[in-house]
């Protein structure tokens, strides 16, 4: 499957393309004060305003850097109400990879911090960690960006 | 400024790669320095930066209008020409744009439809004529400058190779566009025009691909 690769900090992660519908530069987006740590903001979008998580800032408490390679990803986002969409800003992403789900094994491990972790892959020194967005969102924030689907 | 031009003159491509003394041992193994995984990294690191003034903001326009093309339900289509006249096939259709190479003729093949074999890239596949196919006047107007390419169709496993005399690009246009040929062009036979919308050049005929694919198929029998 084919797979969006960028930074969370040094480490390299990826995201599987195929729920992926754009890939925008990060614009300045509509801020929410008072939102909910990770959330950075609204994308005002053609037809309807998009939540964007800021990855950097939800994982390690540092957003992402204001750099041409810092992108946001436009998702279906399936674990939401039907037509729901996330945006995700994430950094260095300069690059996708057409890479075998096989190649990825289990992360060994389940931690609470991180439940997004869906699979790991050992490239020599490097690693590469895929994540599952559909577990990306805990439960309340869920419930914030799209009240509807939890009522 | 200074900063850039120093790393320039630091790059290892600029002293032992091929604009330096060519002393590189890796050159061995990649030739040039653009095959080489250092120079693809130097070219990520350009990302690196900050954006332009005025870059981001222009952006952020584009993303928040709502433009009537984008409202509206579109179509894929590859736009071209056949002698005078300008046609399009949906873009799923197609797999590749390439330059003309050499026809193969088969003896023994009277169909005029069928001009041969072409060598795309190793694969052999079948050249169809859509002049003789779509009954066109096969002269080409004088003032309209040609541009010869191959448009390599594919469906379901089988690839055909169609020559063009221009390909104006893959556009997406409003279904709503999109008009009823006129009688004329319909009563033709065989007429393989599904519809018909314009563009600045001119009045497009869309195909039907499933008539198209169809008579392809027949054809290479």
């Amino acid at each position: 499957m084919l797979i969006v690769l960028f930074n969370i900090d040094i480490q390299r992660f990826g995201l599987d393309a195929r729920v992926l519908t754009e890939i925008l530069p990060a614009v300045p987006l509509q801020e929410v004060y008072g939102s909910i740590p990770g959330v950075a903001g609204m994308l005002l979008h053609q037809d309807a305003p998009i939540p964007v998580i800021d990855i950097g800032w939800l994982t390690t408490g540092r957003p992402c850097p204001p750099r041409l390679s810092t992108r946001i990803l436009i998702f279906d986002y399936k674990a939401g109400p039907p037509g729901a969409r996330l945006g995700l800003r994430v950094e260095n992403a300069n690059d996708a990879e057409e890479i075998d789900e096989e190649a990825f094994i289990r992360p060994g491990f389940v931690s609470p911090t991180t439940p997004y972790l869906a699979g790991i892959l050992r490239r020599g020194l490097e690693t590469i960690q895929l994540i599952n967005l559909d577990r990306l969102l805990s439960a309340e924030v869920r419930a914030c960006l799209y009240p509807e689907s939890s009522a | 400024m200074t900063d850039s031009s120093l790393i320039e003159e630091e790059a290892c491509r600029n002293k032992i790669g091929v604009w330096g003394d060519r002393s590189c041992p890796e050159l061995v193994q990649y030739t040039h320095c653009r095959n080489c995984p250092v120079y693809a990294q130097a070219g990520r690191q350009l990302l690196d930066r900050e954006a332009a003034p005025g870059y981001i903001e222009d952006w952020r326009t584009r993303i928040a209008s709502v433009s009537p093309q984008n409202a509206a339900a579109q179509c894929a289509i590859v736009i071209f020409r056949v002698s005078g006249e300008w046609l399009a096939l949906p873009t799923r259709l197609i797999r590749e744009v390439v330059d003309p190479t050499p026809v193969h003729r088969i003896p023994h093949r009277q169909d005029q439809r069928f001009m041969g074999l072409v060598n795309v890239r190793g694969e052999l596949m079948p050249c169809v004529s859509l002049c003789e196919m779509l009954s066109t006047s096969a002269e080409a107007e004088q003032n309209l400058r040609a541009w010869p390419r191959l448009l390599v169709l594919e469906r379901d496993g089988a690839a055909w190779a169609l020559p063009v005399d221009e390909v104006d690009g893959a556009r997406r246009i409003p279904l709503e566009s999109l008009r009823r040929p006129p009688v004329t062009v319909a009563s033709g036979s065989p007429s393989f025009t599904a519809s018909v919308f314009t563009i600045t050049k001119g009045d497009v005929g869309l195909l039907d691909d499933d008539l198209l694919l169809l008579a392809l198929r027949d054809v290479c029998r």
